[in-house]
């Protein structure tokens, strides 16, 4: 880390939101270094956009966060009040029922679920019941109903009794289904790719919406527009590491910022 | 030469990344020039075949080519210089080469010596394994594949993504004597526009598929690109 503004201190947040700590967390793929962190917390604040040009690291970042991929060396630690758990230890499904949860760049199709039944299971998931219970059980599946309803009427799916058919309502049932899990901190890489500006703007005020309760948001974004106006603090990566934290007015008129995604010379 | 004519495409029937381009490239070295997202990669895979245009229509050399299979279009002309997996990883360099050659009408040992002349780092690793390389030589071996094509037009796909400094420099240099010596035109797309602005004559300024400016690499403004990388 080498310079910024607005950071919060220490890896618990003023007003008690749980935050990522992340320490010496290194990463290569072959001679290729893509992750290379000494120090970084993340979720002090309601929305922390994630920014950088291609290849800075950010969505192996949030990979090595979830540990669907495995760094080579350092830790990270969910901090949550007084308590601290190590989530580099744990695997995937332990972290996300810890409530740090993220969605995909590339939908996760469960191609042979309805919308309803795919929603199911996320919540089936924060319950610790068994899918086959929440699917069997009318009354189980009845009193999580509503719940998913909410979300579900909130946008207009196409056949919202049977399956997601586009890219965009796929991206849709991911972040739903990722909410469903009451996630405190919520990952997302690029939630709005592929989503008409319309939609965008409906997962961005329902994302308000969950953060105004509490949650919290890591965004990576590939339109800038969306962490300018969404993000209370930005982090900016390159060459796998965060260089640059402050606020997004901040970090847009950075001389780095710019540096680094024009070239040095259009400083 | 090469005409896009209100091309709209994507990966998927109801998303389209690349929304209504029109532009022309002529005997030149054409930056396309944007953030992540912006559709530069898509752009590059629908001019070479791999992707369908969902409207909108491109000429080569005359010839309408949209619609038309990437096998029968790299015959006509259009070598592509793709980001990632640009070569045969199982083949020796000179193999990739000779893979390259495959569809070119010229005599094959002749073109290899070009490429060697070239790109000198290859001659000492011409019986190597390409997928042993570095990341800068396996760019220059895709580069050479696509060269020995007989391409009349190089599409480049962020061809120094990924290398250190001094490759890149190496790069840009081979990417403008490529165009000056050989005649090639070429597209090339770049997220680092200083050093693509270099090399170019022309740039377009992509952002969320739209092209927010197209003009002569000297006369495009820091406040444009700022303003289409939204920066």
């Amino acid at each position: 880390m080498s310079e910024g503004n607005g950071r919060a201190p220490g890896g618990r947040a003023p007003g008690g939101r749980a935050t990522i700590r992340i320490s010496g967390l290194t990463k290569s793929f072959g001679d290729q270094t893509v992750v290379n962190i000494d120090e970084l917390v993340l979720g002090a604040k309601p929305v922390e956009g994630l920014i950088g040009p291609n290849g800075a690291g950010k969505t192996t970042l949030m990979r090595l966060i979830m540990r669907s991929t495995k760094a080579d060396t350092g830790t990270v630690t969910l901090e949550d009040g007084s308590s601290e758990v190590m989530l580099s230890k744990l695997p995937p499904h332990r972290i996300a029922s810890l409530g740090v949860v993220k969605t995909n760049q590339v939908t996760q199709d469960f191609a042979g679920l309805t919308i309803w039944d795919s929603l199911l299971l996320a919540v089936a998931q924060r319950h610790d019941e068994r899918p086959h219970r929440v699917y069997r059980e009318r009354h189980v599946r009845e009193s999580h109903g509503e719940e998913i309803r909410s979300y579900l009427d909130l946008f207009e799916f196409s056949e919202p009794e049977g399956f997601a058919h586009s890219t965009g309502e796929k991206k849709l049932l991911d972040v739903i289904r990722c909410l469903l899990l009451k996630p405190k901190i919520l990952l997302l890489d690029e939630p709005t790719a592929g989503l008409p500006d319309d939609v965008t703007a409906q997962v961005i005020d329902m994302l308000r919406a969950k953060v105004a309760e509490g949650m919290s948001v890591v965004i990576v974004e590939h339109d800038l527009d969306v962490i300018w106006g969404f993000s209370d603090v930005v982090h900016f990566m390159a060459e796998g590491d965060v260089i640059l934290e402050g606020d997004p007015a901040y970090i847009r008129a950075h001389s780095t910022v710019v540096e680094k995604y024009l070239g040095s010379g259009h400083v | 030469m090469f005409e896009a004519g209100g091309i709209w495409c994507g990966y998927e029937a109801d998303i389209d990344v690349i929304k209504g381009l029109d532009f022309t490239v002529g005997q030149e070295v054409f930056a396309i020039l944007g953030a992540n997202g912006a559709g530069k990669t898509t752009l590059l895979s629908a001019i070479a075949g791999l992707l369908p245009l969902t409207s909108g229509s491109i000429r080569f050399g005359g010839k309408t080519i949209s619609g038309v299979p990437p096998w029968r279009i790299a015959a006509l002309g259009i070598g592509f210089v793709p980001q990632e997996r640009g070569v045969f990883p199982d083949l020796t360099v000179l193999d990739n080469l000779r893979v390259g050659g495959l569809v070119a009408k010229h005599a094959r040992g002749e073109r290899i010596d070009e490429i060697m002349e070239l790109f000198p780092a290859l001659a000492d690793l011409r019986n190597q394994r390409a997928g042993t390389l570095s990341g800068g030589e396996t760019k220059m071996v895709a580069a050479g594949r696509a060269l020995m094509q007989d391409a009349k037009l190089l599409l480049m796909d962020e061809p120094t993504a990924g290398l250190s400094p001094l490759y890149v420099e190496n790069f840009f240099d081979r990417i403008r004597r490529i165009h000056e010596t050989k005649g090639v035109a070429i597209i090339i797309t770049e997220q680092n526009a200083t050093k693509a602005l270099e090399v170019a004559d022309r740039a377009m300024v992509l952002s969320l598929g739209e092209a927010m400016t197209i003009t002569d690499a000297k006369d495009l403004t820091t406040d444009q690109l700022r303003k289409g990388y939204k920066i």
